[in-house]
């Protein structure tokens, strides 16, 4: 299962954090800051999989942005990867040719699309279509 | 008054960069403000806090006012109360239990909208307490027709079992179900949750592999539920072969030609876990690797070598042909690669090719930084002491490896690499010689010495000092290595490693002494040893050393370190017994001290402490003094403090043992006394063997102390005796053949009475994981029910009618009891006290529940053609007549036609044939077909069986084939179940004119008793007890046929015997059917 999503800019500034294991805020800023640390550090060359403690880490870069996902070592590297995809691929569907800012100043809406495509740390929804459906029908409600 | 929208807030963060903390803090300051305002204005507060949260900050003192904002009405409103409770509530949020209520209130609302907010919010912050809550209505949640609530609720299932695994039992049917759902996407949440719940116990879904497998088969483009699907199988597999086999088929088909690679790896990552020893299949399978890594993506590379490794773990020698791919991706840029490429070197490494492998793998230490460099090392020490150094031929080529480790400033395995040097000097006799010289150069390495840290590549000095006193015999310089050892800059070595100095500095010195007096040295295991220049050694040469000693070893009888000062000093004594004694005595002195080093040393397995067996009547646990009245000072001294790192993994190991203290250690307290006469010497005793105790460097019966060699050494018991080891011969030739041969010494030194097994390194249950320990096979019980709360009200008026109707039914009985006590005044007192048991414990039974009849096909005939089996029902409402259900199955190879199935000629004058199903017509071959035949028994009396015939054409032929089946009908089918009270058993009895017969079955040493008989009589025959004698050993039994013909019976157990004493209305019946019946039922054999 995946353990927590991170969205993170190339300083390290939050944008999202999904966290589907209970810690608490000391140890999720000390987190975010190493994994950070980590993705910030590579290449674009290197692998998108770290080893994490006992976890790993599957991240990936778009544009000044790290997706960053944290499962389990019996997890499937590349099913991760393309879900980081999936979710990319449905933000840039949602807003429109997506940018950081987008992500700024929607927060509320992004934890929303995050809702829809994970839950409890599984994929739940693959269907990008059915998700923008979703929110544009949650984004109608009074 | 102007508040900052949330727009406002985070334009604000992005213009304050420098001082954003103070920011914050002011707007934390204004929110708090507008918390006390209307709900509009929390509305928005929140939202902002959760924007803030996001940054980092501790927005936990909002918390109750988050929850406020839950629990308005209005949608927007609420999802920004939840998704505040989602992102910063934890176990330790005090409100949760507050949110409960508003949870389970917006699952049961009838706007779906607000179940999804509630669910989603669950899924982040479900503890223990709000699933135990709230897994009930999870449940009826999922009878929902909506997709999207539905798909939520089966994911949530998941949190809900994590945090409280009792639900997963009663639970699981309803997850299990959602499996057959027509939706695609619900069937791939409960897959989803089905595969994180078999990681954890598998055997559990075994019994779901036959719907996994069809949803395997029948989906074809989700490949997000197949990977999962297929990754849940390869938690199966291991626990089922046959499915194993199964999977072969499909698996192969994905790995051939699905266009997704993450199906493909997982399908592959499956083949490895569950078909391993499939090999066409693991040959495609590296295959397929080979193309992922050869790919010029990296994730693929990575992916490729981690799959690889796998297989490598299995097949050991599979990978070897892929040595030139994964030595190439050394020396990829990306270090996970590396790591990787360096994990599969044990895979591909022989004897043969064990050097170039190491060369390139030195190549990249040169280079490598960091722990990378650490990593190398060491791969390279794991891959040259596998298997206690199986693919090594020569051991001179493996010292030099270890010494260019040594060159290495910053490890942190200098400790490995020292243990690699004793374990290899120990277990190879011939290369002792050789590494001793290299010992030395080691020991007057300057780098070495330079920046001592614990663990760092000074350890190799630890190793260096030790084999170079140890094998001294070896050493024909003994000034040089003197000097070496007694460097200046040595004290700046950690403790335990100048301990070592100065003990073998002793050792050298010995030797020296030993060899200048000519004293007889033979080198039993080396007859290469290098002795020319031995004759050099002198009493000039010992002279030179002994002064070398005394003027250095000054520093370190001062030394801060306890125990190197204790040894220095001990050192010193000795040089001081020796001059003075070595002029009286000469010789003897030498041998003496030499004697003090002459024991021979083996490996000692890593784990012979542990396994040293606890002597019988030793209670390890129990206190053999008081602990109030032991001296403080002794209990400081029970710390190990200076063996190095301290704990039981310890490379360096003491191979003393309390028991062989004895040998030595007059000759350390006799140089004591001297001292110290003042002393109070018992206390000093006591003292000075808690220390040998607690200290691994104290001379003990054995001298030295050996050392730890690899975790793959072999076991061997401890050799009863010590052979003793002689020193060096001088002048004995030198013959050097080669190539040298190089002879391993495989076994290490384990105690005495030690057990060979290795259980307690076996992979321990993890007892923590409640979920993974739940047992779904096992059939749902009463406890197996999900926590309801309900409000007081409903449980109290639940108990209230718990209460009336126990009252109820107690009142019912005791109505029945006076009833039946009416009927039967005779037994008056008697029925008086049933009737208060009866009331007690349930209503009085009075009509005996129906007997359930299982249905049981039993076989009747198997030939060529035909396999036929039956079945007998009896039919409602007739107690004369009795269905007979028959399968038929064609098992022929021709087509059967004007098949019909009808009573036998000879039984049709004595059964009347009521119904059946008709002709059963054409039977295609192969095929099967049913037909029944209610037929009445007009007397019971003769029919024991009854023979039906079937009768059928074959196409082939013009014959009818007649097939005559055979049903035994048992007699229970006429049996009508009667329960019978005593009074009217006696009035049948004395009334009927009954014939009696009587029947003897011996008991088989109380294998029979009464209550079985009883059992089986009801079970098997339908006849019901009457009245059973408090004693156990008689009871009378009653039955009546369908004919009412009244069975009368009294059973007694007497003399190892079950007598039957029957009486029944029908003469015949009893002779032919029930005597034989009843032996039927109990074989006396």
């Amino acid at each position: 299962m995946i353990h927590f999503i991170l969205v993170q800019n190339r300083q390290g500034k939050t944008r999202l954090s999904k966290w589907y294991t209970p810690y608490d805020d000391i140890e999720k800023r000390k987190l975010s800051h190493e994994i950070h640390k980590i993705v910030n550090s590579r290449e674009s060359k290197f692998t998108n999989f770290v080893e994490f403690r006992t976890h790993r880490i599957i991240y990936r870069r778009y544009a000044g942005l790290f997706f960053s996902m944290c499962v389990d070592p019996t997890d499937n590297e590349l099913f991760s990867l393309e879900a980081i995809h999936l979710f990319v691929e449905v933000l840039d569907a949602y807003f429109g040719n997506v940018c950081e800012l987008d992500l700024v100043f929607n927060f509320y809406k992004v934890y929303a699309i995050i809702d829809e495509v994970f839950l409890a740390g599984e994929l739940m929804e693959p269907s990008k279509q059915i998700v923008l459906q979703r929110m544009d029908f949650l984004d109608n409600l009074p | 008054m102007f508040e900052r929208s949330l727009v406002d807030l985070i334009r604000g963060i992005r213009n304050h960069k420098k001082n954003e903390t103070r920011f914050i803090n002011q707007c934390i300051n204004e929110i708090k403000e507008e918390l006390k305002g209307d709900i509009q204005k929390k509305t928005v507060a929140i939202q902002k806090l959760t924007y803030i949260q996001m940054l980092g900050y501790d927005i936990s003192w909002a918390s109750f006012k988050i929850v406020e904002v839950m629990s308005t009405t209005k949608f927007t409103s609420k999802r920004i109360g939840y998704l505040a409770a989602s992102q910063s509530f934890h176990e330790g949020t005090d409100v949760i239990m507050l949110a409960t209520n508003q949870i389970r209130k917006d699952f049961l609302s009838a706007n779906q909208n607000e179940a999804y907010l509630a669910l989603n919010c669950l899924s982040n912050i479900c503890t223990p307490d709000l699933a135990r809550d709230l897994a009930n209505d999870i449940l009826t949640l999922m009878n929902t027709q909506k997709t999207h609530i539905l798909k939520r609720a089966v994911t949530v299932l998941y949190k809900i079992f994590l945090k409280y695994p009792e639900a997963l039992r009663p639970a699981f049917p309803k997850l299990r179900e959602k499996l057959d759902d027509p939706e695609p996407s619900i069937v791939s949440c409960s897959v989803n949750v089905i595969c994180e719940l078999a990681r954890r116990n598998p055997k559990n879904y075994l019994p779901l592999a036959p719907v996994l497998f069809r949803i395997l088969t029948n989906t074809t483009n989700n490949y997000w539920m197949l990977i999962k699907i297929v990754k849940l199988f390869a938690s199966l597999t291991p626990h089922e072969p046959r499915l194993a086999k199964k999977l072969v088929d499909p698996l192969t088909n994905i790995i051939n030609s699905s266009p997704s690679v993450s199906l493909l790896f997982e399908c592959i990552q499956t083949c490895i876990v569950g078909m391993n020893d499939n090999i066409p299949l693991m040959k495609l399978c590296i295959t397929k690797l080979r193309t992922l890594i050869e790919h010029n993506d990296q994730n693929l590379k990575y992916l490729g070598l981690l799959a690889l490794n796998n297989i490598m773990k299995i097949h050991p020698k599979a990978v070897s042909e892929h040595r030139e791919l994964v030595l190439n991706c050394l020396d990829d840029q990306d270090i996970s690669i590396r790591h990787r490429a360096l994990d599969l070197l044990p895979g591909m490494t022989t004897k043969k090719n064990i050097y170039d492998v190491m060369n390139k793998v030195l190549e990249h230490l040169d280079v490598a930084e960091g722990s990378y460099k650490d990593l190398i090392i060491l791969k390279i020490i794991e891959l040259c002491s596998m298997g206690t150094y199986q693919f090594i031929s020569d051991f001179e080529w493996y010292i030099n490896i270890l010494v260019r480790l040594s060159q290495i400033q910053e490890t942190s395995h200098g400790k490995l690499i020292a243990s690699q040097f004793l374990d290899v000097v120990i277990r190879v006799k011939t290369v002792r010689a050789y590494g001793t010289k290299q010992m030395i150069q080691l020991l007057k390495n300057p780098k070495l010495m330079s920046n001592p840290t614990a663990n760092g590549i000074c350890e190799v000095l630890y190793a260096a000092a030790w084999i170079v006193g140890e094998f001294s015999n070896y050493v024909n310089q003994p000034v040089d290595a003197l000097e070496s050892f007694l460097q200046p800059r040595v004290s700046i070595l950690p403790a335990h490693i100048q301990s070592v100095y100065m003990l073998n500095s002793l050792k050298v010195f010995s030797h020296a002494c030993a060899v200048a007096n000519g004293e007889e040295i033979v080198i039993e295991d080396d007859p290469d040893v290098d002795t020319s220049d031995r004759g050099e050694i002198t009493q000039e040469t010992v002279d030179e050393c002994l002064q070398v000693l005394t003027s250095r070893l000054v520093i370190f009888t001062q030394s801060i370190y306890l125990d190197v000062q204790e040894r220095a000093c001990f050192v010193n004594e000795i040089l001081k017994f020796y001059t003075v004694t070595k002029d009286t005595q000469g010789n003897s002195i030498s041998r003496e001290l030499i004697s003090l080093f002459t024991e021979q040393l083996n490996p000692v397995g890593p784990k012979a402490q542990k396994k040293v067996p606890v002597p019988e009547g030793l209670d390890l646990d129990e206190w053999i003094n008081d602990p109030k009245l032991q001296d403080p000072v002794e209990s400081e001294d029970e710390d190990d403090m200076f063996t190095p790192g301290g704990n039981a993994n310890n490379r360096y190991r003491d191979s003393d043992d309390e028991s062989s203290h004895s040998g030595h250690s007059p000759h350390i307290k006799s140089s004591n006394k001297q001292h110290f006469t003042k002393e109070d010497i018992q206390r000093q005793k006591e003292e000075r063997l808690s220390r040998q105790a607690a200290n691994p460097f104290m001379l003990g019966g054995k001298g030295k102390r050996t050392t730890a060699e690899p975790e793959l050494a072999p076991v061997a018991t401890l050799p009863k005796s010590f052979g003793s080891l002689s020193v060096g011969t001088p002048g004995e030739k030198k013959k050097k053949a080669k190539p040298k041969q190089f002879v391993i010494d495989r076994t290490t030194e384990m105690p005495e009475g030690a057990k060979d097994s290795d259980s307690e390194d076996e992979k321990k249950f993890n007892k923590n994981d409640a979920l993974g320990q739940i047992n779904l096979n096992e059939p749902l019980t009463a406890n197996d029910v999900l926590y309801t709360n309900r409000h007081r009200s409903d449980i109290i008026r639940e108990k209230e009618q718990a209460a009336a109707a126990i009252e109820k039914a107690r009142v019912q009985a005791a109505r029945k009891a006076k009833s039946e006590e009416r009927l039967a005044a005779a037994e008056k007192e008697q029925l008086k006290k049933s009737a208060k048991k009866a009331a007690a414990a349930a209503p009085a039974p009075a009509p005996a529940p129906p007997k359930k009849v299982v249905p049981v096909f039993i076989n009747a005939v198997d030939d060529e053609n035909f396999k036929i089996s039956y079945e007998i029902t009896k039919v409602a409402d007739q107690n004369t007549q009795l269905k007979f259900s028959f399968k038929i199955q064609n098992k022929s190879d021709e087509d059967m036609s004007d098949v019909q199935l009808t009573v036998s000629e000879k039984d049709k004058e004595e059964v009347k044939a009521i119904k059946s199903s008709g002709e059963i017509g054409i039977m295609e071959a192969g095929s099967s077909s049913t037909h029944f035949e209610i037929i009445e028994f007009t007397n019971i009396t003769t029919r024991t069986e009854i023979t039906f015939n079937l009768s059928a054409n074959p196409s082939s032929s013009p014959d009818v084939i007649n097939t005559p089946i055979t049903v035994r009908v048992p007699f229970v089918n006429f049996i009508i179940n009667t329960k019978l009270p005593k009074d009217k058993f006696a009035e049948i009895v004395q009334k009927e004119n009954m014939t009696i017969g009587s029947l003897k079955i011996p008991t088989a040493n109380g294998k029979l008793n009464m209550s079985i008989v009883s059992q089986k009589l009801l079970n098997d025959l339908n006849i019901n007890v009457v009245q059973s004698h408090p004693s156990g050993t008689t009871a009378s039994f009653y039955a009546l046929t369908n004919q009412n013909h009244h069975i009368a019976m009294l059973v007694k157990d007497r003399d190892g015997f079950i007598s039957f004493d029957i009486k029944t209305s029908q003469p015949i019946l009893l002779s032919t059917i029930l005597i034989k019946e009843l032996q039927l039922l109990f074989p006396s054999n």
